[in-house]
């Protein structure tokens, strides 16, 4: 097979572009400077598809599509914004709101916050589902990180970024539905944990305030990007 | 010109944080027309100074009577003098008469409000203030641009 | 037949609060009370937190005064560290907590009791408000505004153009200053000492036309309570807590803010959420004490500025022991305008203020915190306790006009004991009674703007509770 035949056409948003099969809809959306908002998605992770917010429309199909693990094919015929589209982000996002206790004016990642970025950059104005305001734990037993489930919406980059590139496994989620809660160990207290190595990883993946250094105060806590740097240094192909 | 949207109250008292989230959502487009876009708890007197220096100035607000959620608009005239009964605190006509009086002018002056419906401590806007803030932004950047804008009236 | 007059709201003080005046058979006024329905919910809301965000969420207690909690807040935590907080920190946390009282007592003064004091307490409503201060004195209300400024820029150049500002944190503040910033503030210290010595020269020569107002304006014996540094000078930072009694002699001294809870005791009043605190030692009925300006000027030995030594000593004079009436809140607020000026200028020409070790980085070592600053209206308490990871397991705050309330209760009685007859409310009544109210200064912070523009109510209840005479202002 030459390589020019695993080269696909397809369009998005009306646009025609060029991709190589494989790739997912959202890489070339991003490729061809087109916005498509994502939480869990993380650059240097395995996608899992789990927060909604990429989904996209495609034609001739009745389903919405998740942009982060679906491949593209020939002839596809991608629509990235519309009223439904909209609509259904904007309700994803109300629900994280509601589901926790998300209160940026004293959070440590207030500015700094992709939850509170896509906020603002979907226009979300109001929640209009009620909120739960669970009761939620703070764990700061930890020498050097602080956890605060109220911030938390289970995107489990920490999750995939402690398996996957530091190989310790410490977080992992318990429960399900509004039960679930990202643990460490065997919820355990992080302070506690066996496994972690204090790496810091999960800290820098995490979109908001979730996961955050001891003794940062309000707005004070950014992240590092290290990711894409970790990638090139093992040579990882860009596909 | 020198314009400015200035929209105040207290954004932990339910509605009356309305100005705030339509300064905050003039922001995340990017601004308006240059004007200088400013968020406060409430009216102070030092604000005169700004006032004088400016050519149009919109203020958000919220009031308490009328259909919760109806945006109006009105132009703001600073009052001629005395003779007005009972001016206790901070309004905007006596911001604009501190401008004109203590510095010699004031600017053009626009007042947008929506009607409140829930004052609670909670740091969330209504269902009827909430579906507002759009038709305000709106409103606010009509005032903004148009060079004579139509008289007072709803939208 | 006993009856009730409600003032409601009390007009002109930042917020929304409520009078009632209680008559006895005769007409007589028998109790007064002063109402207040405070946000408490902060003391419970942060269990549980990291006392790392206790400067930013105390701060929204209050939009008006922010800076003051902020203060506090941080030297509470300062405590749960342990650690020495860098001198430069120190320096620069005294300016932004004096901007603060520049400015506050700048918008009391020249705009809200103004009305008042320059154009007099029977002067028609319509002529007695911001409007009559204008046309009267211009030059007056302009310098005001300017003052205001002064502060406010000074608090947005330390800590950033927000209303919470996030700069002060536990064990010092996030960013050194710039020295153009420092410089910007130098250059305009000539002007705001000119313009408060002009606004003290005006007050003195005004004094005279109110005997009867110093005569009656809380007016009463009481303990005054406030900081005093080392040299017994007037201190808004760290320092001791010194309480004075009505003579002037000193009851209690030295008193570490650590100790607080072995000297204030707080009771809760059934019809009002703000605690009352009193002079444990003496009891509820005589450990009435006052906090502010006033009590701040009554404790002292000296200011220790120049300026306001010179007025202070002026102040002094207008008592034999402490000056006891709340009328010369207004003097004392000028006096202390003076001093911040005087001694910001003194601060930013330390030589480490532009010093980059602003901040000292600690974990949690001591589950208990206690931090205590002079805030415009009085002392301000927060008094901290942590779990081992650093988790707010509780939390007191005591706020000035806390400690005000049976003082100010007091003074409401004595004022409508002298001019409420119970027959007709007259309007210079009313007024006087707003007037001592707002003399305190009271912060309700909590309240709306838009809730505050309802018009003033009074209502005259009978003995069965029958509603016998209503009168509205429009507002």
């Amino acid at each position: 097979m030459t390589p020019s035949s695993r080269v696909k056409t397809l369009t998005i948003d009306g646009r025609p572009v060029s991709a190589r099969s494989g790739e997912t809809i959202l890489k070339v959306a991003r490729e061809n400077n087109i916005f498509i908002p994502t939480l869990c998605h993380m650059d240097g992770l395995s996608p899992v598809g789990a927060c909604r917010l990429c989904l996209v429309e495609i034609k001739g199909s009745s389903k919405l599509v998740p942009a982060c693990i679906t491949s593209i094919f020939e002839g596809m015929e991608v629509s990235t914004k519309s009223e439904q589209l909209d609509k259904y982000r904007k309700m994803i996002l109300a629900l994280l709101f509601s589901e926790r206790n998300h209160v940026c004016s004293v959070c440590v990642s207030n500015g700094h916050c992709e939850l509170q970025t896509l906020a603002q950059t979907l226009g979300l104005e109001h929640v209009h589902v009620p909120y739960l305001y669970p009761v939620m734990d703070v764990d700061a037993s930890h020498e050097r990180f602080v956890s605060d489930h109220s911030r938390c919406v289970l995107c489990t980059r920490c999750v995939r970024v402690c398996e996957e590139i530091e190989g310790a496994h410490t977080w992992d989620i318990m429960g399900r539905g509004a039960e679930a809660k990202i643990i460490s160990d065997l919820n355990q207290p992080w302070g506690f944990s066996e496994s972690c190595t204090s790496c810091g990883k999960c800290v820098h993946v995490c979109p908001t305030g979730a996961l955050f250094e001891a003794g940062k105060s309000t707005a004070e806590m950014t992240k590092r990007q290290f990711l894409p740097y970790l990638s090139l240094m093992r040579g990882e192909k860009n596909d | 010109m020198n314009l400015a949207v200035i929209g105040y109250g207290n954004p932990l008292r339910g509605d009356d944080g309305f100005g705030w989230r339509v300064i905050d959502m003039l922001r995340s487009e990017g601004g308006a027309s240059d004007a200088l876009l400013e968020s406060h708890h409430q009216l102070t007197p030092e604000m005169a100074e700004l006032l004088s220096r400016l050519d149009r100035v919109i203020f958000v607000d919220v009031s308490l009577t009328g259909e919760p959620g109806e945006v109006t608009h009105r132009e703001l005239v600073a009052p001629p003098k005395l003779n007005l009964a009972n001016i206790h605190q901070f309004t905007v006509e006596t911001l604009l008469a501190y401008s004109s009086q203590l510095f010699g002018r004031a600017p053009e002056a626009y007042l947008v409000t929506t009607v409140g419906a829930s004052f609670d401590y909670e740091e969330v806007l209504s269902d009827a203030a909430s579906r507002a803030v759009p038709a305000a932004v709106r409103c606010v950047r009509d005032l903004l641009q148009f060079p004579f804008p139509a008289s007072a009236g709803s939208i | 037949m006993p009856k009730t007059i409600h003032i409601d709201p009390v007009t002109r003080i930042e917020g929304h609060a409520k009078i009632t005046i209680h008559l006895d058979d005769k007409g007589r006024v028998n109790d007064a009370r002063f109402h207040v329905t405070q946000f408490r919910g902060f003391e419970k809301m942060v269990e549980g937190r990291p006392f790392t965000e206790m400067p930013s969420v105390m701060a929204r207690i209050c939009g008006i005064c922010p800076v003051s909690h902020l203060i506090a807040s941080s030297k509470a935590c300062d405590r749960i560290l342990a650690v020495q907080i860098p001198t430069t920190a120190i320096l620069l946390r005294r300016v932004l907590n004096l901007a603060q009282l520049v400015q506050s007592h700048a918008l009391n003064f020249f705009h809200l009791s103004a009305p008042d004091l320059l154009l007099g307490m029977d002067a028609p409503v319509d002529e007695r408000n911001v409007f009559g201060v204008m046309q009267k004195h211009p030059e007056l209300a302009k310098k005001g505004i300017w003052l205001r400024k002064f502060g406010q820029e000074i608090i947005e150049w330390l800590g950033g153009k927000r209303i919470h500002p996030a700069w002060v944190v536990p064990g010092g503040v996030n960013a050194p200053l710039a020295s153009d910033k420092r410089d910007a503030i130098l250059k305009r210290i000539p002007e705001a000492i000119q313009i408060t010595r002009d606004a003290l020269d005006l007050y003195k020569r005004i004094l005279d036309d109110f005997p009867e107002e110093t005569r009656t304006f809380a007016n009463f014996p009481s303990l005054f309570m406030g900081l005093v540094n080392d040299k017994n000078e007037l201190e808004h930072y760290s320092g001791t807590f010194r309480f004075i009694d009505a003579a002037g002699h000193i009851v209690a001294d030295r008193v570490s803010p650590r100790d607080y809870a072995r000297y204030i005791a707080e009771s809760v009043e059934p019809d009002s959420y703000l605690k009352s605190p009193y002079y444990k030692p003496m009891g509820y009925e005589n450990g009435m004490y006052r906090v502010g300006p006033l009590a701040r000027l009554n404790i002292v030995d000296r200011c220790g500025t120049p300026l306001a030594d010179e007025e202070w000593a002026e102040f002094r004079s207008l008592g034999r022991g402490a000056v006891l009436s709340s009328f010369h809140y207004h003097f004392a607020r000028l006096i202390e305008i003076l001093f911040g000026i005087e001694m910001i200028e003194r601060l930013l020409n330390e030589p480490d203020i532009l010093s980059k070790d602003v901040r000292a980085v600690a974990r949690v070592n001591n589950h208990e915190g206690i931090g205590v600053s002079e805030a415009p209206r009085g002392t301000l308490i927060h008094h901290y306790k942590v779990d081992e990871h650093g988790l707010m397991t509780w939390a007191n705050l005591i706020i000035a006009t806390g400690h005000n309330n049976l003082a100010m209760n007091r003074g409401v009685l004595q004022v409508a004991k002298h001019f409420v007859d119970g027959k007709n409310i007259q309007e210079g009544m009313l007024n006087r009674v707003e007037a001592v109210v707002r003399a305190f200064d009271p912060c309700l912070s909590c309240s709306t703007h838009a809730v505050g523009q309802m018009p003033l109510r009074v209502e005259l209840y009978g003995a069965e509770g029958e509603l016998l005479d209503r009168k509205e202002r429009a507002s």
